[in-house]
């Protein structure tokens, strides 16, 4: 897996829309800088049935 | 509020069943309500680490709080101290986002101890089972040993594809990349209706395909929130059984696939499939979308945007029939007749 992003002049249409909604502009890949983001979790085995 | 969790042993227990994995030296941050996302790091070792830690954090926190917003910190580490300086951290910095820490657990796999209030507990099985029990009963994978075995768990045998390869690649030099596309796209479709595993030659074929980065984006386009179990249940098998030199694709549509189910983790996982001397532009752009916590809502808003111009546009060059203007875009001058104008 590469750490940096240097392709950016071989990005395809779909690269580039993705790309663009990547705000900052994209970091350097860093395998030793893990942020595992899990976007609506399912809190009902935390919290089961929220008001 | 019917509280599943109802203690410090019991939230530790929960915790990697909502990861899909066990943390180790990790800080996880537990949203109390919906809206928040769950988010897990390395814990971090110095005063610039933790710094960086909230460079990171900042973004998706900072974007996704709403009024009242509380998170838990949960620190799963042997190191009891500077689990007590970095959540303590952390929650200085989730304040400044009008967050609120409502605890700062540390654990080490035996005690806990929630620092805001010292109390203390041991970590028991019983918490465990009753954990486990619940999200069988609710028909939950079980989550992973390690972080490290949810990879492991995508490497499988690669030799069979590697071994019709070849022939694979001949075949397609002998057809179109447009005939290889239809066919592409054709053998998604199908896997879409019956989740039969592709067979090797199948397999093959569709890495070969994937090569061509119109054919690739042809398939990377048809995934929506609607279809990405599908999608995931594909390119997790192809990425299993990827050679080297085709695995970037597959691994990177995996990728892209679990992030767009929400799952940020499993996504890192499938990126981690990705050959090192591969540089693969679709990997890194999505590698930096994970850096940066991007919810996968906002790909659904630009795609539904795009659909909207394609849409827009399809209908302006669409010839007009005879009788009609055909000029485009020209702006009304009468209201339509199905619709009473203002005031009337």
């Amino acid at each position: 897996m590469d750490q940096q992003d240097n392709t950016t002049t071989q990005q395809s249409v779909t690269e580039r829309q993705l790309r663009r909604l990547v705000v900052p502009a994209p970091a350097a890949y860093d395998p030793s800088r893990r942020i595992d983001v899990i976007h609506e979790p399912d809190l009902e085995v935390l919290w089961g049935g929220l008001e | 509020m019917d509280l599943v969790v109802q203690s410090p042993d019991e939230l530790l227990a929960a915790v990697p069943h909502v990861l899909g994995f066990k943390p180790e030296e990790s800080i996880v941050l537990v949203p109390f309500r919906p809206g928040l996302p769950i988010t897990r790091v390395d814990l971090p070792r110095t005063a610039a680490d933790r710094e960086e830690v909230w460079d990171a954090l900042s973004g998706p926190y900072g974007r996704h709080a709403l009024p009242g917003s509380c998170v838990g910190i949960v620190c799963i580490t042997q190191d009891r101290r500077n689990a007590e300086l970095a959540s303590q951290h952390l929650s200085n910095r989730l304040e400044t986002v009008g967050i609120t820490s409502h605890l700062r657990l540390w654990a080490d796999g035996e005690r806990w101890r929630e620092f805001n209030t010292g109390a203390t507990g041991l970590q028991t099985q019983e918490a465990a089972e009753r954990i486990a029990a619940k999200t069988v009963l609710t028909g939950s994978v079980q989550p992973a040993a390690s972080r490290e075995s949810l990879s492991a768990s995508l490497v499988g045998d690669r030799e069979p594809i590697a071994q019709v390869l070849e022939t694979a690649r001949k075949e397609a030099a002998a057809s179109t990349p447009s005939a290889e596309r239809d066919w592409a796209l054709d053998r998604l479709e199908q896997f879409h209706a019956d989740g039969n595993r592709l067979s090797d030659v199948d397999g093959a074929r569709m890495l070969v395909a994937l090569e061509t980065i119109s054919t690739r984006d042809a398939l990377w386009e048809d995934m929506s929130t609607q279809n990405t179990a599908s999608h995931i249940a594909l390119w997790r098998d192809l990425t299993r059984r990827a050679p080297e030199e085709v695995r970037a694709a597959p691994a990177s549509m995996l990728g892209f696939a679990s992030w767009l189910r929400g799952d940020g983790a499993k996504a890192w996982c499938a990126l981690d499939q990705v050959p090192v001397d591969r540089p693969y532009s679709m990997a890194a752009i999505v590698a930096s979308a994970l850096q940066n916590g991007l919810h996968p809502r906002e790909w659904e808003r630009h795609q539904a945007q795009m659909r909207e111009v394609a849409s827009e546009l399809d209908e302006s060059f669409v010839p007009k029939p005879p009788g009609q203007n055909a000029q485009r875009d020209v702006p009304r001058t009468q209201p339509s007749t199905d619709r009473s104008a203002p005031g009337r």
